[in-house]
């Protein structure tokens, strides 16, 4: 993709580079820990700029999603000892799927119905958290999570954590041309159905121009299932995130691994 | 018996819900938009209760009651705050905007009243004294007594302003055209303003009712603003009357469930029952009074 080169992009250029250099060379591991823990969050956004950026629906679950990923990985790796390479894509594949089946009912509603739901649906997974016990470890929480290992590669607190949280975080950067046609995809499905039900500013315009006028009220129905289903990118990447915020799920600042049930909205 | 006490603790949850409802539901008409700081006003008028009481002489007994005055001033001038700083700024945007602003007034809310007062529940005096009297053998605590009373009083208040003054006649019509209003001559802004009060005044009554029975804690606004939500949401978007009647429902509907189970139970069943709800009626239990407009 070629872009201008614009006074913001060099900004944008001069200030990661900024970040990188301190971040490898002057960064204590305080700031270590609060820099991966913005990767973290980085995801998490992306994640939520397909549902609520693109799409304009106002998810007042995406805390939730976050959650289910890092409780997937929570309790395989503490409980069955799972490293990474499997708790990493079940986390992901638990969000999706549990976002995918919330998806099929809840993308019918219209604005402030839809964020009840989510909101709903993220206060019951709470409860859930923190009053299912002998799982999920109640209000205090899962400990011995471990850490991240590919193969020989052991990626421990500090720069390597940090490291490939951001390459992550990257790599989910680039989907963007992707996430725009799902959420058109998605944002044609939510029109075909109830008007402009997800509310909000909605698709940008030249979305809104894509999709095409002549498409029948039923095949974008059709599509809104599918779109249902890919618009759940939200649930995966909010998965994704959760993973890795295994040890750095805010809230709780102690120096261990830990799962605890927290709100993130 | 135990179903007649069961229903007293019921209505007087349910009282402090609806104060809670009806605030949401004055600042929803006013603006359009979800006030979602309106759980963390309920907190804030908990804990400026508690603060508030650290000035009572603890020794004389002096009821709760006469905090109400202070803790309405102090919310009131809060809903102003929030007012000011989230809602009148982006007034022209949608109302999307006005939920992220909101969302973020009550983080920082919660987050101030978490560094003032620490996360521990905390209560607050009782209203008019602890303890309970026998009527008719069914054992009556003067609390929820006194917060059916107080809910009452102030949702009387309220219904007398919006009815019989020319003040809440100038509120109704905002709230039903707020363009003809405007081109009538009221002051749109004044009025919505004034919603941001009133509405916020109310939860914050709600908080100082709740902080002795329920206790509270900086992180109770979630779940307030969701029984809100819920409430107006059973009640018909934008109705007060409504409002008031799904808090009804919600406070019945948890007290019952709690009594046979537990609290985690009745909230995680509320939550399902709404989900299953939404699913089933869309357009919420019993359709919008108003068009849709948020």
């Amino acid at each position: 993709m070629t872009e201008r080169i614009t006074p913001q992009t060099c900004f944008t250029l001069l200030g990661g580079i900024g970040l990188a250099v301190y971040a490898l060379f002057l960064a204590s591991s305080y700031d270590q820990r609060i820099l991966t823990l913005s990767g973290v969050y980085v995801i998490l956004v992306l994640g939520y700029q397909f549902i609520f950026g693109h799409a304009g629906a106002l998810s007042l679950a995406q805390g939730a999603f976050f959650g289910i990923g890092a409780y997937v990985t929570g309790i395989l790796g503490s409980q069955f000892g799972a490293g990474f390479v499997l708790t990493f894509p079940l986390s992901i594949a638990g969000a999706a799927v549990i976002a995918a089946i919330v998806a099929v009912p809840v993308l019918r509603l219209q604005t402030h119905y839809f964020a009840l739901a989510t909101l709903a649906l993220s206060q019951l997974l709470f409860l859930i958290g923190v009053n299912w016990e002998s799982v999920t470890g109640g209000a205090n929480g899962l400990s011995g999570v471990p850490g991240i290992t590919l193969g020989d590669w052991r990626f421990t607190r500090g720069l390597p954590l940090l490291a490939i949280v951001w390459a992550i975080a990257g790599d989910g950067d680039d989907h963007r041309v992707l996430a725009d046609d799902c959420a058109a995809c998605a944002h044609r499905g939510l029109h075909g159905h109830a008007g402009n039900p997800a509310g909000g500013p909605g698709l940008r315009d030249r979305h809104r121009d894509a999709a095409p006028a002549r498409l029948p009220a039923q095949r974008g129905l059709w599509r809104g299932g599918r779109g249902a289903v890919r618009a759940h990118q939200p649930g995966r990447f909010a998965g994704d995130a959760g993973l890795r915020g295994h040890d750095h799920l805010p809230d709780h600042d102690r120096g261990r691994r830990a799962v605890r049930p927290c709100r993130v909205r | 018996m135990l179903i007649a006490q069961l229903a007293l603790n019921a209505l007087a949850l349910g009282s402090a819900y609806a104060l809670v409802a009806i605030g949401f539901v004055l600042v929803l008409n006013a603006t359009t938009a979800v006030n979602f700081a309106h759980g963390e006003s309920v907190v804030a008028g908990g804990f400026s209760a508690v603060a508030l009481a650290l000035f009572l002489p603890p020794d004389l007994g002096i009821p709760g009651l006469i905090l109400l005055p202070g803790v309405l001033i102090i919310t009131a001038v809060l809903g102003l705050a929030i007012g000011a700083l989230a809602y009148l700024p982006i007034r022209n945007r949608p109302p999307v905007s006005v939920f992220v602003t909101t969302i973020a007034v009550g983080i920082i809310l919660a987050n101030s009243l978490n560094a003032g007062f620490g996360a521990a529940p905390q209560t607050a005096p009782a209203l008019v004294g602890v303890g309970s009297f026998d009527l008719f053998g069914v054992r009556i605590s003067r609390q929820s007594l006194a917060i059916i009373a107080t809910a009452v009083v102030l949702i009387g208040g309220l219904a007398f302003l919006l009815q019989r003054t020319q003040l809440g006649r100038q509120f109704r019509a905002c709230s039903q055209d707020p363009e003809m209003a405007r081109a009538l001559g009221i002051r749109l802004t004044r009025i919505t303003m004034l919603a941001f009060a009133l509405g916020t005044a109310l939860a914050g009554a709600a908080g100082l009712l709740l902080a002795h029975q329920f206790f509270i804690s900086p992180s109770d606004g979630g779940i307030l603003i969701l029984k809100a939500y819920i409430a107006v949401v059973i009640g018909g978007w934008g109705s007060l009357r409504g409002a008031a009647a799904g808090a009804m429902l919600i406070a019945f509907f948890e007290i019952g469930v709690a009594a046979v189970s537990s609290q985690p139970v009745a909230e995680g069943l509320l939550y399902m029952a709404v989900l299953l709800v939404l699913f089933v009626r869309p357009q919420g239990l019993f359709g919008e009074p108003q068009q849709v407009r948020a």
